[in-house]
């Protein structure tokens, strides 16, 4: 099967995955007690009202019918509705888009190169002082909490230090240095975790890539180590670490709604965040949605990526 | 700048959050000159402050969140206004206070000459159209229960409006101070709908829009041709910053010049020279609630038991430190001294101090010397959490197994809805009148217009001892008192009837009153004439000053 073929049947099946995320969520939303309406209305509300409202939005209908019309908006390609700021979702998400990319992506720019240089060094060195050092900062950076590393970033830079703006968001085409400066710190922040445990996978691929014999027939042929490292092992050794690339992107979801949080960033994870304590059904569905396009695409990529990198690897 | 930690408290009564509380600073940039010098060498300059949290909507007429609020009265003017020590209320956008033809009928002459942010003029059709708006079923306004007073307003001249009222209401003018009776241009409103006016509003006040992005931040420009003297600053910029810790490094860095402070903050916040700090009431309160329906907590002398129980101080200072304090006849300490309420008398009889044999004496006579199980259902939150920790650890030394259950919102207020609790947590935010209490937490609601549904509860503390004996002749007359209460005129013969209240409803605890808030807020110095109060929601710039900030 051509590549073109696979890329076509594996973007269809996009369809019944997302379609299973939205009844999953639909499902789960509702089955939580209380609904939009009541947390809005909160302690003592006119019954009147939320009867009112209750009637507005559809949730006194039996949960199938307000499925299937929920269902019926999506398709057409109408995410809903925000309950509390009765603005259209598309819109908001529209909004709060650009901060999120903007942190996801230089975390990943950042993350990436500087993961697999240390991976491959401590593998190299393996079992030696450069290994044990690079093994430890591996392990302290991923077990540091994001909001503990974020905040101690803002104590230390902007506290007493006084080098850096604490929190806030500028677009990059608005004002470049400003924008810099206010990204560095959540970029940092987020770019931890990651580095650490895309680390830990290459250090780890490396090594068991390094133990094989073609390595050490190469070895024995007297090939320099450094060619033997970066053209022969690490080649072999992305394989597993491209998987791990491509599911990092839900983590770095997951991070970027503390780091938006305590970096006062206006982006998707917090809309995303208080669309659920709010119970803000069409915020939690379109995010969750959106989200999950955005994963299954990372996990797409990650598939295709596997051609180019190991021509073994058939599309049937 | 409140705790905006608990959905509960968002919701608050506007009644005196907004209209005592709120409304005060309303009363325009009045221009009289700071200490710091007149106000025209220093104009202009950027007062940055925080928000954790975004308005949802910048239309008054549909918004519920009282701390938005806040941000709301620098576009909008109101009616009166109340003075910054909540001593009086004076006219703003009226001429005069409201004239008096009958018990139900009062008219209001306007000013002239004041105008909107798009260069119209108010007229008595924008005052009657504004209150009409909100009062019309069909446009669903979340504030017309709190104008449910209101039958109509009609304009009876260009600058005058009439107002006829439902029945008496002895709180009329104080809610004529709130956001809820914000006044919006007619033409404006209609022309744009209220979903864009609440994206881009129009409203008199001394400031106007600017920028608006939901998450991020909202900039207010100065008005210059507001009605009273403009304000020294050029604009006013809301920076939402979630994390409280941020917006603190952000305030002592100079980033923002005010932010609210943590408890944990308070500390580390008395030491940075370069801001100020104010504790600020906020006229709520919160308790533990037991469920009067349902055994053993049916029995009054085990809801005595509690009371017993637990040092309260204690729990106090466990759960709110020094940002609270101990609230008594479920009114804050504040609103019992405003109307000299014989709180000490309450305290001495029906606020005793920890006394585990005499609970357990009472647990005894009750028929419960053994003990018994119950479950404590707490959200999430810290605080609150604390409260119940606090209790079930008392409750476990004299055998009672008590098992905390952490809900979300949803799930509490469904709890409280049906009743499908044993012990909860209650906060409420009632304002400066004890009709913001007592008529929405102790009236019977079955007895409203229109009654309630058959299983909702509601109301907590009192719906529930209203289901619990509904015979009780002293509760029926409760309920009439409390109606009317609300209707009566004169403030001595109110307050009469709330010091009844307080006693019945005391005697039965119902629930525990445990703390009131307060926040501290804190500011820069480069702030100059600034002095927020429980009351001013416009602090600043309004007729009693005017802030200008130092470069």
């Amino acid at each position: 099967m051509s590549m073109y073929r696979y890329t076509a049947r594996r973007l269809l099946q996009i369809i019944p995955v997302l379609l299973g995320v939205f009844t999953l969520t639909f499902v789960m939303m509702h089955a939580l007690p209380g609904n939009p309406v009541r947390i809005y209305l909160g302690l003592n509300p006119s019954q009147e009202l939320a009867d009112d409202l209750i009637r507005q939005y559809g949730f006194n209908q039996p949960l199938w019918q307000q499925y299937l019309d929920y269902l019926g908006r999506v398709l057409t390609g109408n995410l809903g509705e925000s309950f509390l700021m009765k603005r259209p979702v598309t819109d908001l998400m529209l909004e709060r888009i650009g901060p999120t990319l903007t942190l996801m992506g230089l975390s990943y720019v950042i993350a990436l190169p500087i993961s697999l240089l240390l991976g491959v060094y401590a593998a190299s060195r393996h079992n030696e002082l450069g290994d044990h050092v690079s093994r430890f900062l591996g392990l302290a950076g991923l077990s540091t909490p994001n909001f503990w590393l974020g905040l101690m970033l803002i104590f230390l830079f902007s506290y007493e230090l006084g080098w850096l703006p604490t929190s806030g968001y500028v677009p990059f085409a608005q004002n470049p240095v400003e924008s810099a400066k206010r990204l560095v710190m959540p970029v940092v922040t987020l770019a931890t975790a990651q580095t650490a445990t895309l680390m830990r996978m290459t250090r780890s691929s490396m090594i068991e890539e390094l133990s094989q014999e073609y390595v050490q027939t190469a070895r024995a042929y007297g090939l320099p180590e450094r060619r033997i490292l970066l053209k022969h092992a690490f080649r072999n050794a992305l394989l597993p670490l491209v998987t791990i690339i491509g599911l990092q992107l839900s983590f770095l979801l997951d991070g970027s709604v503390i780091a938006e949080k305590i970096f006062a960033i206006p982006g998707m994870g917090r809309l995303f965040f208080n669309g659920i304590t709010k119970q803000d059904y069409g915020v939690i569905m379109g995010m969750t949605l959106s989200f999950a396009l955005l994963f299954l695409i990372g996990v797409l990529l990650t598939d295709l990526a596997y051609a180019y990198i190991d021509p073994r690897i058939r599309y049937d | 700048m409140t705790d905006k930690d608990n959905l509960p408290l968002d919701r608050r009564r506007f009644l005196t959050m907004s209209a005592l509380g709120g409304a005060t600073m309303l009363a325009g940039c009045g221009g009289q000159t700071t200490d710091d010098g007149p106000s025209d060498g220093s104009e202009g300059g950027t007062f940055i402050n925080t928000s954790p949290e975004s308005a949802t909507t910048l239309d008054p007429r549909m918004n519920e969140l009282a701390w938005a609020n806040s941000m709301m009265h620098y576009l909008f003017d109101t009616l009166v206004t109340i003075k910054p020590d909540g001593s009086d209320i004076v006219p703003h956008l009226a001429k005069e206070r409201p004239k008096k033809q009958d018990e139900t009928t009062y008219t209001v002459p306007l000013k002239q000459g004041v105008m909107f942010h798009d260069g119209s003029e108010m007229t008595a059709e924008d005052v009657a159209y504004s209150f009409n708006w909100v009062l019309d079923p069909k446009n669903k306004s979340t504030n017309r229960e709190n104008l449910g007073f209101i039958k109509s307003v009609e304009k009876t001249g260009d600058y005058e409006v009439t107002f006829n009222l439902r029945y008496a209401y002895a709180l009329f003018e104080l809610e004529l101070a709130g956001m809820n009776a914000a006044i919006v241009p007619k033409k404006v409103a209609e022309d744009k709908g209220q979903k864009k006016f609440a994206q881009k509003p129009v409203g008199s006040g001394p400031f106007k829009l600017k920028e608006w992005q939901s998450g991020s931040h909202l900039t207010l420009e100065r008005y210059d041709d507001y009605f009273l003297e403009k304000a020294n600053l050029k604009q006013i910029k809301y920076r939402i910053i979630p994390q409280a810790q941020t917006a603190f490094v952000d305030l002592k860095t100079g980033g923002v010049h005010q932010a609210s402070v943590s408890e944990t903050l308070l500390g580390e916040a008395k030491k940075v020279d370069s801001i100020q700090m104010k504790r600020i009431s906020q006229f709520d309160y919160n308790g533990l609630v037991f469920n009067s329906k349902r055994e053993p907590f049916d029995n009054r002398k085990v809801r005595e038991a509690m009371q017993y129980l637990v040092d309260y101080d204690e729990m106090l200072k466990a759960t709110k430190g020094e940002l609270a304090k101990r609230s008594y006849g479920f009114m804050p300490k504040e609103v019992n001294e405003a109307w000299n309420f014989p709180w000490q008398e309450w305290k001495q009889k029906y606020y005793p101090s920890r006394d585990h044999e005499k609970a357990k004496q009472l647990l005894e006579e009750a028929g419960y010397g053994d003990g018994f199980d119950v479950t404590m259902s707490t959200l999430a939150s810290g605080k609150f959490k604390k409260m119940v920790i606090k209790l079930q650890n008392e409750m476990n030394q004299v055998g009672i197994n008590a098992e905390v259950q952490e809900v979300d919102t949803g799930r509490w207020l469904d709890q409280l809805d049906t009743g499908e609790f044993d012990v909860t947590i209650y906060g409420w935010s009632g304002g400066q009148d004890p009709d913001g209490f007592y008529y929405y937490l102790f009236r019977n609601p079955r007895n409203d217009d229109g009654g309630v549904e058959d299983n909702y509860i509601g109301n907590a503390a009192g719906g529930m001892l209203y289901e619990a004996y509904p015979d009780s002749e002293k509760l029926k007359k409760a309920d009439e008192k409390i109606r009317e209460a609300r209707k009566l005129g004169t403030r001595e013969e109110r307050r009469k009837l709330y010091i009844e209240l307080a006693e019945t409803f005391q005697s039965e605890y119902p629930h525990i009153p445990v703390y009131s808030e307060q926040s501290a807020t804190a500011w820069s110095k480069k702030v100059n004439g600034y002095d927020p109060t429980a009351f001013a929601a416009q602090p600043l710039c309004n007729k009693w000053s005017n802030v200008s900030l130092d470069n």
